[in-house]
């Protein structure tokens, strides 16, 4: 089935971030000197082609931009100053508004303002929250010591006026289920959407039933060891990205999963494994952010010549989340509670609207969307094989 | 009369080289000084996206004219055609001005520039009102360049029983293309074609070779210039050596063979190659011990014939009068060092093309063998006949054209040059496997689409798609690439990879175009005086550029322009006179020069 | 008549012959031949020390016959004539024996071509036995020239020669000038006016006194050889007759047809158009479709008609640079169109033209890639789902995938073709075609413009496909050669040519209807063929059908060609044997 060709479509794809799609002149350099491509897996000169004429369905189908890790190599070694790979990057924020059926990432990509916008409000929303039903204890202003645990660090959960330490730590916790409720279910709802345009509709591949268990395994490997990433040329990129993504994670499960266990009373000594934990993702989470921050500004490496506004705010957004935090820790352990209460209600102004934002729409997504892409990018190649052996044997 | 001020002046984009390139604010302040001149426009100041709104803003000035001014006049004709044809007026009232033509480039000819601009204005073309003065003209002509142009034009204009003097840098006569092998697309041998020109020249009565010479100065003007020419000492005399070898034989110093691409080692007195023209020995000061501490003088105990061999010539001057100066200073390869990617001078198997041609070469290090690369007793990487031969063989095309970073330009020859050697390397490597990796294939030539559909036959894998990288792996090579056309990615493993080097400007252009006061493009190559009716002629009244100096070319096309730069000299000495176009015209002095001539001509109607 | 003492030098050619043919065996076998002097062999004959060599032998061992074994005489007879000459022995005692082309080139077996190459040689030693010395004979050169064709290339060459102060003429067809290059608007890489350029070149040749312009006029005949020769035809109901010393041959091209393509529809739609109906666009300022409306989709198709083995399988060289051009000016004019460009490979490969190239996709023009072995691309009315005016079908290459074109205006570049009366000129003239009805030049690389008739040359698109700025150069390289044999005023002439014996012709005139070159004329009192010796081009035609032997062509006397097919006989027996 032959496609219409449109160069419109490529005016709309300027709006997430490409600069010059007319420079390429196909020469398959950056196809070449990239390690990760293969045959069926051609990019970015492919990706970069299909988007030029605008074939729509083409692209909505094509996991390759999710196979590229932005080593910046091919714009490196691009004859015609192209630059593949940011082409590629765009693309793949262009992907993720097509999968999202709300429309809010493509929002968020396309306006500063919406971005920007929907954080502040998200932000005056907890500020709100907390005045409103989780307002402070008067008593922690007259005589502190009620509040100083035996390790002399601040009891956390009692500074709520009205309630309990148990009942302040369910609310939260009720409310951060709710909240990863919600973000997994759009999510997942997403990843549906990719999993239907990119292998239901795509006609040129039949994948075998048993792939979808055979394969399945890949999903944690390559989300756990980000095994694609290693074999770029540039490992570097690929230890920055792996502190900083183990170190989230793993707050993220303290913050959802295990809150209870995480936001306690007592002050746990400075070897006990938790706060060690802790002490490594705020490490991981920070090592990434100044790197990024840094190259970000220099501007040296290809990989961070040119920033999308998306781009900034993830790092802004996820910088002051974790100095927040930190600030959190320290008045806590100094035994503060006025400033503790007040920082940890700022620190959960900028967490929220980060998770809201940053993860189901924005930047973020692609911690949910890159594994799975390569679970059905091996579909796909499970699929490639059948085909060609279904082709031999038919022609024996 | 045309009133000047119903024209408007669109500037098109300005040739932007230096600093000191020409812009539009000097032309217009120029013109503002002596002449009051309608609406001044460029692509930023009208709406060049909207025939219609330009249309209306042309009726509303009541413009009647325009004159596109600049070096790229020509991209925004068709938009202002069109308005004025929108506004309702003559779209031949839109006229072309490239300062291109006029030789055009820096600021300090925005006067000149200025009043090119007030002659478009008055409708008439500047030679018309200063006609070129005509001066007498010097019978002999110096050729610049031994090399098949700087040949060709200087037997065209042996030919008529005129003076030539041809100067060539280095020891011989011949270029690049006596080190070729074969030429595309006939296939005939280079040498085979190349050298019995070579010898007419030597032979002929009228031509006057000065090789291992260098220009060191040029005045005067079209005509009448003085030229100064160094003569390197040889320290072998041209009249007494019979070219026996004994020297050589004995002399203890190697240098690599400039014929050879540096693939083999001559010694430090040496003749380039056996065809050479003058067939004798020169020393090489840079690497003769006597040269540099006073001792050896091995070759002149050695020389049958006394006297033969002088170790103390020193250099000297010759200075001579010529009416016509030819320029074939040809072209340079592109060095592969400067992209990493590809490993050459890392990996002794990577070889640049003209390496390859040698080795292809019967005269070349392996009489003709394609061999692997080795390292010999003193350690310098060379080509033997006793070496392995590869088993397969790529070419990667490109390398340094096309690309922002290195050359933007297409080099021309070197899809073909790669095409050739393919079928030659498949011609004395029956079983190798052979790989082509190129871009866009240009042959466009009388019989190349032919070639290249010949070669296509031979069982060479031609693909589409530029190799980024070249790997090694123990002393195999690895390529990656995409196979565009097939959509896949290959790995392909070679023992020997030719990178298709392209084409630059040789040494010493900038230092010869200052003195001659001829324009250079960004990249170096000479500006002809018009790209389309006169190619071979440059802005600086009897000097011609004929070859690869004006730009990449292939040898047909070269010795086509040669002979065509001879005509333009051979026209001036038949006639006896030769043109010199009025430059620098300064406007105070234009105008009332061109008001008293139309008054004239509206006295005539 | 003195003995004979004959050198014979066998030339390796680097490897060319060398590597199928044993040289040292064929000269030591040679070297024992009777008469037979020296025999050697070298890398390069035709170089220096190879020509010094003979000419040092010829005065150390008194030679008086020399034999060359290496390429075609047609490459380096003169050569080694001209040595011949420098050691004071008439030029025409030289024979080469051909063991490149005719040997090495076409063999595969060593010992055999090698035998071959003997018997080639041994052949050449017997014919050069009976070689005698002929004297060269001089002509005047008249100092004007004939010109064929009015575009920039005759144009050029006319004022070139004009500019030097001599007579030229020229011819057009057509009933004006400029050619294919009048037709159109602007010339790539640097967007100059061709009618700017054009205009002035022919206010020029139509007011040089010493250009002397016959429009609407064909080539009839010409008479005579370089120097003198002469035409005569009806111009303005009177009869011209000029003479002149050279002809220069610039009849250009013309564009394909391709209505004879199938996929492309053209005449069945009015939107499909060719490159020169759309330069005419150009020209008149107004890019409209067949309706006069604007169009919204403009494709443009390279290669149509050339790279193609069913039309013709050279490239026409400029259609590339041409459409990106094209492209230039639509976008100039037409901002917010869509411009597609259909393309095999992206040949801009002159100056100023890869950034063109670069210039022209950066001003958002759309490469879609095609190959033509997999079937070209096919123009129809679009479906109603598509786009609907006309639609084009390509297996597009760069995204391996099916794709439509959206169009509204499709221009297609057609190739260039050789001219209509190419081929009557050719054969007035007596030049060679090649299959393509191009010219064929003296020598494809170091004498683009120079043909096998002395004097005449071609230049511009009737030798190859070509753009404007190389057309101009060979058009000035043709007139580089005239303007040095005018100012020697005298040149050599062939001598090789045939003579009648009045006593034995019996005026049978066989020859006289035989002869190409009209140089045999009866003498009426004496009943007898005459030959005029300078029109005489020594084919041997003549020699060989006349009755009575009574025509003896010099340098081709049966007592040469005879022994030399003896010897030729005796060795092919040997290796009958062997």
């Amino acid at each position: 089935m032959s496609q219409l060709v449109n160069d419109q479509v490529k005016l709309d794809l300027l709006k997430f971030g490409v600069r010059d799609w007319n420079d390429c002149f196909n020469c398959g350099n950056c196809s070449a000197i990239c390690k990760l491509t293969e045959e069926g897996f051609l990019f970015p000169r492919k990706v970069i082609k299909q988007a030029q004429l605008g074939l729509k369905d083409s692209m909505v189908a094509n996991l390759d931009p999710w196979l590229c890790y932005y080593c910046g190599e091919c714009s490196e070694s691009c004859p015609r100053d192209a630059n593949p790979a940011e082409i590629m990057m765009s693309m793949r924020r262009y992907l993720t508004s097509l999968y999202d059926w709300t429309g809010l990432s493509r929002k968020f990509y396309t306006s500063k303002f919406w971005e920007v916008g929907v954080v502040l409000t998200f932000f005056m929303l907890v500020l709100a929250a907390f005045a409103i039903f989780l307002p402070p204890n008067r008593d922690m202003f007259s005589n502190p010591a009620n509040f100083i645990n035996s390790q002399g660090g601040v009891m956390i959960n009692s500074l709520v006026a009205g309630i309990s330490a148990d009942q302040f730590v369910k609310i939260i916790e009720w409310s951060d289920w709710i909240m990863a409720i919600i973000i997994g279910g759009i999510l997942i709802s997403n990843i549906i959407r990719m999993f239907i345009l990119s292998i239901l509709r795509d006609k040129k591949y039949k994948v075998p039933f048993y792939a979808y268990f055979t394969e399945a395994w890949s999903l944690i490997y390559h989300f756990v060891t980000q095994n694609k990433f290693y074999h770029c040329d540039r490992r570097k990129y690929w230890f920055g990205h792996f502190l900083l993504m183990s170190g989230y994670t793993m707050m993220f499960i303290f913050i959802v999963a295990m809150l209870k266990r995480f936001q306690t009373e007592e002050v746990y000594a400075w070897y006990h494994w938790q706060r060690l934990l802790g002490y490594y993702a705020t490490f991981g989470i920070l090592f990434f952010l100044g790197i990024a921050t840094y190259q970000r500004i220099i501007k040296k490496d290809y990989k961070f010549k040119y920033s999308h506004a998306s781009d900034w705010l993830f790092i802004v957004m996820l910088g002051l989340t974790t100095i927040s935090g930190i600030v959190l820790h320290f008045f806590r352990l100094s035994g503060i509670p006025v400033t503790t209460y007040f920082t940890y209600v700022i620190h959960m102004a900028i967490l929220v609207p980060m998770i809201v934002i940053e993860v189901p729409f924005s930047k973020w997504s692609h911690l949910a969307y890159r594994p799975f892409a390569i679970y059905l990018y091996r579909l796909k190649k499970k699929a490639r094989t059948e085909m060609v052996i279904q082709n031999s044997l038919a022609t024996v | 009369m045309i009133n000047p001020r119903s024209s408007a002046i669109f500037f098109g984009s300005m040739f932007n080289g230096s600093a000191d390139s020409l812009r539009q604010e000097d032309v217009v302040v120029e013109l503002h000084k002596v002449i009051e001149t309608g609406p001044v426009w460029n692509e930023k100041t009208v709406p060049v996206y909207d025939p219609a709104a330009m249309a209306k803003q042309i009726r509303n000035l009541q413009v009647k004219r325009i004159l596109v001014a600049g070096h790229n006049v020509g991209f925004y004709k068709t938009f202002l055609t069109k308005s004025m044809l929108m506004a309702g007026l003559d779209i031949q009232d839109v006229v072309l001005l490239n300062f291109r033509e006029y030789g055009i480039f820096k600021k300090s000819s925005a006067p000149f520039a200025a009043s090119v601009i007030i002659c478009g204005l008055f409708g008439v073309d500047l030679s018309s009102v200063y006609p070129p003065e005509e001066a007498p003209v010097h019978a002999a002509t110096l050729v610049i360049g031994g090399g098949i142009a700087g040949i060709q034009a200087a037997l065209e204009i042996g030919n008529s029983k005129n003076k030539v003097y041809l100067v060539e840098k280095s020891g011989t006569i011949g270029g690049h293309m006596a080190m070729f092998d074969k030429t595309f697309p006939t296939l005939d041998c280079a040498a085979c074609i190349l050298t019995p020109k070579m010898v007419e020249v030597g032979q002929h009565a009228n031509i006057e070779i000065l090789t291992n010479s260098m220009i060191s100065f040029i005045s005067g003007k079209a005509g009448n210039f003085t030229v100064r020419v160094l003569k390197k000492a040889r320290r072998v005399s041209l009249s007494a050596c019979i070219g026996c070898g004994t020297c050589a034989e004995k002399c203890p110093r190697t240098a690599p063979s400039e014929f050879d691409a540096a693939t083999t080692l001559r010694k430090a007195i040496y003749i380039p190659f056996p065809q050479a023209v003058p067939n004798k020995y020169l020393i090489d000061p840079e690497h003769c011990t006597y040269v540099e501490n006073g001792k050896c003088g091995v070759c002149v105990k050695v020389c049958p014939v006394p006297g033969c061999i002088n170790l103390d010539e020193e250099d000297h001057e010759v200075e001579f009068a010529v009416g016509n100066i030819i320029i074939a200073t040809g072209f340079k390869t592109f060095d592969a060092r400067r992209i990493e990617n590809y490993g050459y001078g890392k990996f002794p198997n990577v070889l640049t093309s003209l390496e390859f041609e040698r080795l292809l070469n019967a005269s070349g290090p392996t009489g003709g063998m394609i061999k692997f690369r080795s390292k010999d007793k003193k350690g310098n990487w060379v080509f033997s006949p006793e070496n392995e031969e590869p088993k397969s063989i790529a070419f990667i095309h490109c390398i340094g054209s096309r690309d922002e970073h290195y050359n933007k330009y297409c080099s021309r020859v070197c899809c073909m040059y790669s095409l050739k050697m393919a079928h030659l390397a498949r011609e004395k490597l029956p079983e190798a496997s052979i790989y082509e990796y190129f871009i866009d294939m240009r042959a466009y030539g009388k019989g190349y689409e032919e070639f290249y559909e010949r070669v296509k036959k031979e069982g060479i894998h031609i693909q589409r798609g530029k190799a980024a990288r070249v790997l090694p792996s123990g002393d195999k090579l690895f390529i990656r690439t995409e196979d565009i056309e097939g959509q896949k990615i290959v790995w392909q493993e070679v023992d020997m990879v030719i990178l298709s080097v392209g084409l630059e400007p040789s040494e010493g252009y900038e230092w010869l175009s200052e003195m001659l006061g001829i324009p250079v493009d960004e990249y170096g190559w000479y500006v002809e005086s018009n790209y389309l009716n006169n190619p071979v002629d440059t802005h600086v009244s009897g000097i011609h550029i004929a070859g690869t100096c004006q730009g990449p070319k292939d040898i047909p096309d070269t010795v086509a322009q040669a002979s065509a730069a001879a005509s333009r000299v051979l026209q001036s000495i038949i006639k006896g006179k030769i043109n010199r176009p009025i430059k620098d015209v300064y406007p105070e002095e234009i105008i009332p020069r061109l008001k008293r001539m139309i008054e004239k001509k509206e006295e005539v109607l | 008549m003195a003995e004979k003492r004959i050198g014979v030098y066998v030339c390796w050619c680097g490897s060319n012959i060398a590597r199928m043919v044993d040289v040292e065996e064929v000269s030591s076998h040679i070297s024992k031949i009777q008469d037979v002097t020296v025999a050697r062999n070298y890398q390069y004959m035709c170089s220096d020390p190879g020509q010094d060599q003979i000419v040092n032998d010829i005065k150390e061992f008194k030679l008086n016959r020399i034999v060359v074994a290496a390429c075609s005489p047609r490459i380096h007879e003169f050569t080694f004539r001209k040595a011949l000459e420098h050691a004071g022995l008439n030029p025409y005692l030289l024979e080469m024996a051909n063991i490149r082309e005719q040997v090495s080139w076409v063999h595969n077996d060593r010992s055999e071509a090698t035998q071959k190459a003997i018997a080639l040689v041994a052949a050449a030693v017997h014919r050069v036995r009976w070689h005698e010395a002929l004297d060269k004979r001089l002509v005047d050169i008249k100092p004007s020239t004939l010109i064929v064709g009015g575009g920039i290339a005759g144009m050029t060459a006319a004022l070139e020669i004009a500019d030097a102060g001599k007579q030229a003429f020229l011819i057009e067809k057509s009933e004006h000038l400029g050619g294919i290059v009048a037709e159109v608007d602007l010339t790539f890489p640097y967007f100059d006016s061709t009618q700017q350029v054009i205009r002035s070149v022919i206010d020029r040749v139509l007011n040089l006194p010493n250009i002397r312009v016959f429009l609407n006029t064909n080539l009839e005949e010409v008479y005579g050889y370089i120097g003198n020769f002469e035409t005569s035809f009806n111009y303005q109901e009177e009869e011209v007759k000029l003479e002149f010393g050279h002809i220069v041959i610039a009849t250009g091209l013309k564009p394909f047809d391709p209505s004879i393509i199938p996929q492309y529809g053209y005449t069945k739609y009015p939107n499909v158009i060719t490159s020169f109906q759309f330069e005419n666009m150009l020209k008149r300022g107004r890019i409209v479709t067949s309706r006069g409306d604007e169009p919204k989709n403009v494709v443009i198709i390279h290669c149509v008609g050339s790279r193609n083995s069913h039309y013709h399988e050279y490239c026409s060289r400029t259609c590339c640079s041409t459409a990106l051009k094209y492209s230039n000016q639509i976008r100039s004019a037409l901002p917010h169109a869509s411009i597609y460009q259909l393309y095999a490979d992206m040949r801009s490969y002159g100056k100023g033209c890869e950034e063109l190239y670069r210039d022209t996709s950066r001003k958002n023009v759309l490469f879609l890639m095609f190959n033509q072995n997999d079937g070209l691309p096919l123009i129809r009315k679009g479906a109603r789902n598509e786009y609907p005016n006309l639609v084009v079908e390509v297996d597009e290459k760069l995204t391996g995938e099916q794709v439509l074109v959206p169009a509204d205006l499709i221009i297609l570049m057609v190739a260039m073709e050789a001219h209509d009366t190419a081929k009557s000129v050719a054969h007035m003239t007596g030049i060679a075609m090649c299959s393509n009805e191009f010219y064929i030049e003296k020598h494809p690389k170091l004498d683009p413009v120079a043909t096998t008739t002395d004097g005449v040359f071609i230049v511009g698109s009737c030798q190859a496909p070509k753009d404007i700025p190389n057309t101009v150069a060979q058009a000035r390289a043709a007139t580089a050669r005239i303007l040095a044999n005018i100012s020697l005023g005298k040149m050599n002439v062939e001598v090789t040519t045939a003579s009648v014996n009045e006593e034995i012709c019996c005026g049978c005139q066989t020859c006289i209807s035989l002869c190409p070159y009209t140089a045999i004329s009866y003498d009426m009192d004496k009943k007898v063929s005459r030959v005029n010796e300078i029109l005489c081009k020594g084919c041997g035609t003549c020699g060989s059908s006349c009755p009575t032997g009574a025509i003896r062509s010099r340098h081709f006397t049966d007592q040469q060609i005879l022994s030399e097919i003896r010897e030729l006989i005796v060795k092919s027996k040997e290796l009958m044997e062997v």
